[in-house]
């Protein structure tokens, strides 16, 4: 049988009641912010993982906007082909109008006026900028006007360079092109083309041969733009095909995250159910704690004496 | 005999009190700390014979004890030693735990930032707001790490002036005993040796508050006085006499507070290994085992997240078609020579690798023939008796003359938090470009000379007209010698002449381009112009790394296809090679940048690498810079800057809790000692009431047999009336 100090009665009983108190608040306080661990001390392990997955599920919200500025690249060259490709679909009309026999000088001339529009509607096309100023068509140079109007089509100031965004961990995607590629490429000059066509036209047909130049001229031309146009219509195809990739990107992106949070979540989230569960038992040791010490605490011989 | 009985009656009355007042005491001092009951002593007086036989004198009180066990004393003391300095250790090492506690104040968010803010620079080179953003954001990234850093700092001071306090303790507890040695001596003397109690509990309970601080080793003497010794054998007390601790500025590092012993009037700095145990050893162990870990582990993420950005920085062109210089300030390695070094030697330290970088600090010592270095983290040495040496990605070296059993220490990383800055403050000097980039050019047109030719006539490379552009430009021509000086052309758009007449070298012009057909052909050869059908396509260059970039990066140079497989170089610091072979997907490496040239190239084109002037929509390096986020470039490749912080959460982390679990445990110990010695020395009020009765009845009755040897006196005394 141990003898028993009173000053030991008081201080353990002070000692296990604080001991208690400082358990409940730890409960109270995860059930408050909601996370189990309230500092690294309270699952090491857990504390530096949720840190890693939380700079990947950064890194991944970053990718998604970095795709958002992707699309929104890849939509303005789109929409920008799109009216290059109206332009010139307009134009091949044009041209197989001009083959009517029945036209006259002046009819053709009055094409001519018309083409050299659509012309410089062209050039405004290729010179095209997105929303905040930067030239679409111009490479690297984004500061660079692309393509200035000559006597005899139009100047590329740009260069081949193809500006690419981080759009996934592994993935760098182009979201511009080159518009020497789109406007000039396969020797195919869009510009010099038209130019041609309009000078082509403004000449009087007064002879058998000028009609036979006319009409060589038309064909020729005709051929041209179909090429330029399939030069067009390639680079829309894989804008096309990068603009669905992203799409599916972010698709994979979305699902990432919610693995993220989800891992995060069962990494420092508190259980509730079991938490509370917790924290009504630690409240009723507590309070059988402190009466039981009151009660121990008011036994003394010398209340008899 | 009523006289007798009288004296008996006194002695019990006498015995009774003592009890009272023993009880009394006893029940006073129940609180008072360190106190140890005390009991009366009672034993029988000499018996007096009568002849038939002893009869008993009364009692005697014989001593008054307290009731106290040296070795449960000394066990409690340990305990308390054990206990103190983990309770301490985890009470401090809470802080730098609380500190990092919240994910969302730490370093990761901002780390985080900083990336997403290059990320969308890279998205958006050319704005200046995004620019803005991410300088910006790298502000708020150093500030945090100068921040964390502070706080560090100032965890470090709050150790000095703790060491400060716990030294003035142990001195002051060290002097109290040495006087309760001499009083205790002197009061022994002076009452037949019978014990001081309450000097004897007060020295236990300075013995108990001195372990509090620090572990000791008492040793009793035969004259009951104490010896107390600390550390490896150190004396604190020896008798009437102390040695005093002091506390010294570290010779090796001004900004920290080492423990010194006073010995024949010179002070030693006492080893981190010699103090332990108590608040003092908890001290001591949290700043060497966690404090510095943690400033240094920070620091080196600080200096390799600074040193690898910079590099990449350098390799890129910013807005205005410069070179990138510094993006961040690095902290250099802090080296610091012993005061106490009688030699010349200087040494300095740089860092060259950080990849290779550890968060341990090192010293040097010099013993007249070899240098060796000790990694202090785990002890490793390296003995090399010359310099420049690279250790762990350190580059050491040193001027003067060193003498021996000088020491340095060497500190890579502890600044690395504090020092980190923001280079540039223009947002257009930020490098997200690459500084070259690379364009294919291909001719439309292509000249070839037919394989089967016997002559020895060449064709020159077919140059095109002035615009405008011919119509059959790109149709084949054929040319075809019908004898040595005559030839045939054939193709849609010449008109398909004969019998033309050869001159060697003169111009030949059909479609809209130009050639000529130098030599002898013989009758039959034929030479041919075709559309270029050539299909290479050139990489964007890469600017090699690590910095600094060739000199001559930024030169034009071109690479002109001569055949389907081979090629000449030209570009100034090229040294225009000519006749090279092509593989496609090869390193073509030149003026410090290397690109690929895939698929099937067409003699005549030209591939060129030039200065990226004006290319402001270029984010090229930008990409390079945010991609440093997630590759392992620390620790020997194996992690990156975010991993290498959550190593310290993980580490701080985990030894918060150990500390937690052990203090528990000891402190349960303690408590278990503590109340084996209470349940021997501490007062039970209970049995002090009891004992309260026992005495009381016990005077009760001695008055009584006074009363009754008084009545005795008066029988006798009416007898004689």
């Amino acid at each position: 049988m141990m003898r028993i100090s009173t000053s030991m009665i008081f201080q353990q009983g002070a000692n296990q009641i604080s001991d208690l108190q400082s358990s409940l608040v730890k409960t109270q306080q995860q059930l408050s912010t909601g996370r189990r661990i309230l500092t690294p001390a309270d699952d090491p392990i857990a504390a530096a993982r949720a840190l890693d997955v939380t700079q990947s599920q950064s890194v991944n919200t970053q990718y998604a906007t970095n795709r958002q500025t992707a699309v929104s690249s890849l939509t303005a060259v789109d929409s920008s082909l799109a009216g290059v490709t109206s332009i010139l679909q307009d134009v091949k009309t044009q041209i197989v109008y001009a083959g009517n026999g029945t036209l006259s000088n002046s009819d053709r001339s009055n094409l001519a006026t018309q083409l050299s529009g659509d012309l410089d509607q062209l050039l405004a096309q290729a010179n095209a900028t997105d929303g905040i100023g930067n030239y679409l068509f111009s490479g690297y140079q984004t500061g660079t006007q692309p393509f200035v109007k000559t006597a005899s089509g139009a100047q590329y100031n740009g260069d081949q360079g193809q500006r690419q965004i981080q759009v996934d961990s592994t993935r760098q995607m182009s979201v511009s092109a080159s518009g020497q590629a789109i406007f000039q490429g396969n020797n195919q000059d869009v510009f010099k083309t038209l130019t041609d066509l309009i000078s082509l036209l403004q000449t009087p047909v007064t002879t058998p041969a000028g009609s036979a130049a006319l009409s060589a001229g038309l064909t020729s031309a005709n051929g041209n733009i179909d090429q330029s146009l399939n030069n067009v219509l390639t680079v829309r195809a894989s804008v096309g095909s990068r603009l669905k990739e992203l799409d599916s990107l972010n698709s994979i992106g979305s699902s990432k995250d919610i693995q993220y949070s989800q891992t995060l979540s069962q990494l420092q989230d508190v259980d509730y159910a079991k938490a509370i569960s917790q924290l009504t038992q630690q409240q009723t040791t507590l309070q059988a704690a402190q009466q039981s010490f009151v009660k121990i605490a008011g036994l003394s011989l010398f209340n008899y004496l | 005999m009523a006289s007798n009985i009288l004296s008996i009656g006194q002695s019990a009355l006498a015995a009774a009190q003592a009890g009272i007042s023993t009880t009394g005491n006893n029940i006073a001092n129940a609180a008072t700390p360190g106190y140890s009951r005390q009991v009366v002593v009672q034993g029988p007086a000499l018996a007096q014979n009568f002849g038939y036989g002893f009869l008993g004198q009364g009692t005697e009180i014989q001593t008054i004890k307290r009731i106290y066990n040296d070795f449960q004393a000394t066990q409690v003391r340990s305990a308390q030693s054990t206990n103190s300095s983990q309770s301490t250790y985890a009470t401090q090492i809470q802080q730098i735990n609380n500190m990092i506690a919240d994910p969302s104040a730490g370093l990761s968010p901002a780390l985080q930032d900083f990336f997403s803010g290059v990320q969308d620079l890279s998205a958006n080179p050319s704005s200046i707001p995004s620019r803005q953003a991410a300088l910006s954001t790298a502000q708020s990234l150093v500030s945090r790490f100068q921040s964390l850093n502070d706080q560090l700092t100032q965890m470090n001071q709050g150790v000095n002036s703790q060491i400060t306090s716990s030294v003035s303790l142990i001195n002051t507890d060290a002097q109290k005993i040495a006087q309760l040695n001499n009083a205790i001596t002197l009061a022994q003397g002076a009452n037949n040796g019978q014990p001081p109690n309450d000097l004897l509990d007060q020295r236990d309970q300075l013995m108990a508050d001195l372990s509090k601080q620090i572990q000791t080793t008492v040793v009793k003497q035969d004259d009951g006085k104490y010896n107390v010794f600390i550390g490896n054998g150190q004396p604190l007390v020896v008798g009437n006499q102390t040695y005093a601790l002091s506390t010294t500025i570290s010779p090796t590092d001004p900004s920290r507070l080492e423990v010194a012993y006073a010995t024949n009037g010179t002070s030693v700095i006492m080893g981190e290994n010699s103090l332990s145990g108590g608040n003092l050893g908890g001290l001591i162990a949290f700043r060497s085992q966690s404090l510095d870990p943690a400033q240094n582990a920070l620091g080196r993420v600080a200096i390799s997240l600074a040193s690898d950005f910079n590099a990449q920085h350098r390799l890129g062109q910013d807005l205005n078609g410069n070179m990138g210089g510094d993006f961040f300030t690095v902290a250099t390695p802090r080296v610091t020579a012993s005061n106490a070094n009688t030699g010349t030697g200087n040494l300095t330290a740089t860092i060259s690798n950080t990849n290779a970088l550890t968060a341990s600090d090192y010293r040097l010592n010099y013993d007249g023939t070899n240098y060796q270095l000790t990694r202090l983290t785990d002890g490793a040495v390296s003995t090399f008796s010359s310099f420049p040496q690279t250790v762990d990605g350190v580059s050491l070296n040193i001027s003067g003359t060193p003498a021996a059993g000088d020491s340095f220490l060497i500190r890579p990383t502890v600044d690395g938090a504090k020092a980190i800055n923001v280079a540039i403050s223009d947002p257009a000097l930020i490098a997200a470009a690459a500084p070259i980039r690379s364009s294919a050019t291909s001719p439309p047109i292509r000249s070839s000379a037919a394989a089967a030719n016997t002559g020895t006539g060449t064709i020159g490379t077919a140059s095109v007209n002035p615009p405008p552009v011919d119509a059959n430009l790109q149709q084949p021509v054929t040319i075809t010698f019908t004898s040595p000086t005559t030839y045939d052309v054939s193709g849609t758009g010449t008109g398909n002449p004969t019998g033309v007449t050869y001159t060697p070298g003169s111009n030949i012009s059909y479609n809209g381009w130009t050639v000529q057909i130098a030599g002898a052909p013989a009758s039959g050869d034929s030479f041919a112009v075709s559309p270029n059908a050539g299909s290479g396509t050139i990489s964007a260059p890469v600017v090699n790394a690590p910095p600094p970039a060739n000199v001559n990066l930024q030169q034009p140079v071109t690479i002109t296809f001569t055949s389907p497989t081979t090629y000449d170089v030209s570009g100034t610091g090229t040294g225009n090679p000519t006749g090279l072979t092509y593989t496609p997907g090869a390193n073509i490496s030149y003026n410090g940048w290397t690109a690929q040239i895939t698929g099937a190239p067409a003699s005549g084109d030209t591939f060129s690498v030039s200065s990226n002037t004006g290319g402001v929509g270029d984010s090229r390096n930008a990409m390079l810079l945010s991609a440093l986020q997630t590759s392992n470039t620390m620790a020997g490749g194996t992690t990156n800057y975010q991993g290498a912080y959550s190593q310290l959460i993980s580490s701080v982390g985990n030894k918060t809790n150990e500390l937690n679990v052990s203090s528990t445990a000891s402190g349960n110990l303690l408590n278990g000692l503590v109340q084996a010695q209470q349940s021997e020395s501490g007062v039970n009020l209970d049995e002090e009431a009891s004992n309260l009765l026992r005495y009381q009845q016990a005077y009760q009755a001695a008055g009584k047999v006074m009363q009754i040897a008084s009545q005795l006196f008066n029988t006798l005394l009416s007898l004689g009336a």
